[in-house]
């Protein structure tokens, strides 16, 4: 329907223009300002047509959902279908005390949009009334930390958009679901990177340059050799809307230099910083727990505010203490392979030994 | 009677062994291929590293599964088909002579796993890794010993028995988890209980963590952070 009230403005539009007498070059502005002024009760109409074939769709798509109940979990709307109050409130509950309220005090973006929670064996389809309804669904056979994950991702996905006229929304994104601790070390172990390394050997100092969180702010020297320059413009080259030069093929390190600046321009995903999105999410993740009440509100304060001087504000203390907490904690989450040797060769011995007694207690030989 | 036992098992199985024995020193050194030797002129970047070992990590499991069966199938092999008559001619218990068979394979299978340890051993040494990997010859080592063993453990006891009691368990075991979603979904109608609880799913999550195989499910990385 909005599409015709829209058509029929066109047409309106076409009709006042052209209808009067054929436009002349001695045509006053007095009478071009008239003419449109003639049409602003066909554009109200039109705009009023529109706006009623909006709310119609959105009655229509709740008569087809039936009746649906509206929940208040914190700050969320969730909406389910009669039945489900009980499980949504425990399992959207949970998500939100454990990952998101300690930290998240009030969002814009939370306000406006509300999530849909099914989790049965028995589904019945969902219409979303209208954009902003985020589904969270899960059959009987999805286990609850399917649905915790689910909950986790649609609220960290509103969350972002709070994010989208802030000056560091491409540093970390996605920022508020980060990685486990684990593979963030993994993730920084393998990244082709001298600050990287240095970071992980325990210099702070580098955590820091490697996040792009220093103040000269993109040191190429500091963060790679020329070998991983060469290297690391190779990989990204074809992720990146400046190209990088095709002399960089060649193993042409300035040529390759000036690829990863181009990566490192205002509007771009910053590709080069030798830290990793998932790192540098992880890294704000962090920033905003140990910030805690009214953090996310600290990280938002100012839209124009440097990467460092935002984190250090969600955080409540300098960068440089943040990202040695930071660093600590990852070192931490190291992955120690066959950690639990221990414990699963004592479940295949005992294993061994239950397979071993039955085997001995066939009646084989007895039933003849 | 250990050793007539052990003595006949080798004579079945020592053909067959030596491919199991070649495979089991071989992976460990297909698997760290391309990433340079000590003090050799390739030295790949951590994450290509990781990614070239990576793409043999499904060998590992497969071929301990395939050593551990191809032993218990050999222990039983000639039982079967002289229809037990020579271990029943023999003045030993059943069991005596089951724990004997058993420990006779279970030595057996040290000959591949040891190639295998050599095997990871001269693989780890001859890689010049990038810093920040480390090698884990040991433990993996330790973890494709109890992947034989559990397999032949399982096989052995299975071949133990008759035809119809092993067509019985896997069949048993076949359709718990072929038609146990279904019967959920259908139980899910009268009792809330199953609409929330993944009954197949949790036995596999079960079995990954405390079951016969929980070893096969953890990480067989012969490089790694």
């Amino acid at each position: 329907m909005s599409r015709l009230a829209l058509g029929c403005l066109a047409v309106g539009l076409a009709v006042a223009l052209t209808a009067p007498a054929p436009v002349t070059g001695q045509q006053t502005e007095q009478e071009l300002v008239s003419q449109l002024e003639a049409l602003e009760p066909q554009w109200e109409a039109a705009k009023q047509a529109a706006a009623e074939a909006k709310k119609r769709v959105v009655r229509e798509r709740e008569d087809a959902n039936g009746a649906i109940d509206t929940l208040m979990v914190g700050p969320l709307r969730v909406l389910v279908y009669p039945g489900q109050e009980d499980v949504a409130r425990d399992v959207v509950g949970e998500v939100w005390r454990r990952d998101f309220a300690g930290w998240v005090d009030r969002s814009p973006s939370l306000e406006r949009y509300a999530f849909f929670f099914q989790w049965t064996a028995h589904p019945r389809p969902f219409i979303p009334p209208h954009p902003r309804v985020t589904p969270i669904v899960g059959s009987g056979r999805d286990s609850r930390r399917y649905m915790e994950a689910g909950v986790r991702r649609a609220v960290a996905a509103v969350l972002e958009w709070d994010l989208q006229n802030a000056g560091f929304a491409r540093w970390a994104s996605p920022v508020v679901s980060p990685a486990p601790g684990p593979w963030v070390y993994r993730v920084m172990a393998t990244t082709p990177s001298v600050a990287v390394r240095s970071c992980l050997a325990g210099s702070v100092k580098a955590c820091v340059s490697a996040a792009g969180l220093a103040e000269d702010k993109y040191p190429l020297d500091d963060w790679y050799t020329p070998t991983e320059r060469l290297r690391v413009a190779n990989m990204k080259r074809y992720a990146w809307r400046h190209r990088v030069p095709d002399a960089c093929l060649h193993d042409d390190v300035k040529a390759c230099d000036a690829g990863l600046e181009a990566s490192l321009r205002p509007r771009d995903y910053a590709y080069a910083i030798p830290l990793s999105t998932t790192a540098r999410g992880s890294l704000l993740w962090f920033a905003l727990h140990q910030g805690g009440s009214g953090a996310w509100s600290r990280l938002l304060a100012d839209s124009n505010a440097s990467l460092a001087t935002a984190l250090s504000d969600a955080a409540g203390e300098p960068v440089e203490e943040v990202v040695a907490k930071w660093r600590a904690w990852v070192v931490g989450q190291r992955p120690v392979e066959y950690a639990g040797m221990g414990r699963t060769s004592g479940i295949t011995l005992l294993w061994i030994v239950l397979l071993s007694t039955l085997a001995m207690r066939s009646t084989r030989w007895r039933s003849g | 009677m250990y050793q007539p036992m052990l003595f006949l098992h080798w004579k079945q199985i020592r053909v067959v062994l030596i491919p199991f024995v070649i495979a089991a020193f071989g992976l460990p050194l297909l698997s760290v291929q391309g990433l340079g030797t000590l003090g050799g002129a390739v030295a790949l970047e951590p994450l290509q590293a990781l990614q070239a070992a990576q793409g043999w990590l499904a060998a590992y499991p497969l071929l301990a599964a395939a050593i551990g069966i191809t032993l218990a199938l050999s222990a039983w092999n000639w039982d079967h088909q002289l229809n037990h008559v020579y271990a029943l001619s023999l003045p030993i218990s059943r069991r005596e002579y089951a724990m004997a068979k058993m420990g006779a394979g279970a030595v057996l299978a040290l000959v591949p796993v040891g190639a295998f340890w050599v095997g990871a051993l001269v693989a780890s040494a001859a890689v010049h890794l990038p810093a920040g990997l480390h090698a884990y010859p040991n433990g993996l080592a330790l973890r494709f010993l109890l992947a034989v063993m559990v397999s032949y453990a399982t096989m052995f006891a299975l071949a133990a028995g008759t035809i119809r009691t092993t067509l019985i368990v896997l069949s048993a075991v076949l359709l718990y988890f072929t038609v146990g979603g279904a019967a959920q979904s259908y139980l899910g109608l009268f009792f809330p209980f199953f609409q929330h609880t993944n009954v197949v799913g949790d036995t596999l999550t079960f079995l990954g963590r405390l079951g016969p195989f929980a070893v096969f499910t953890g990480s067989w990385m012969l490089i790694d952070v």
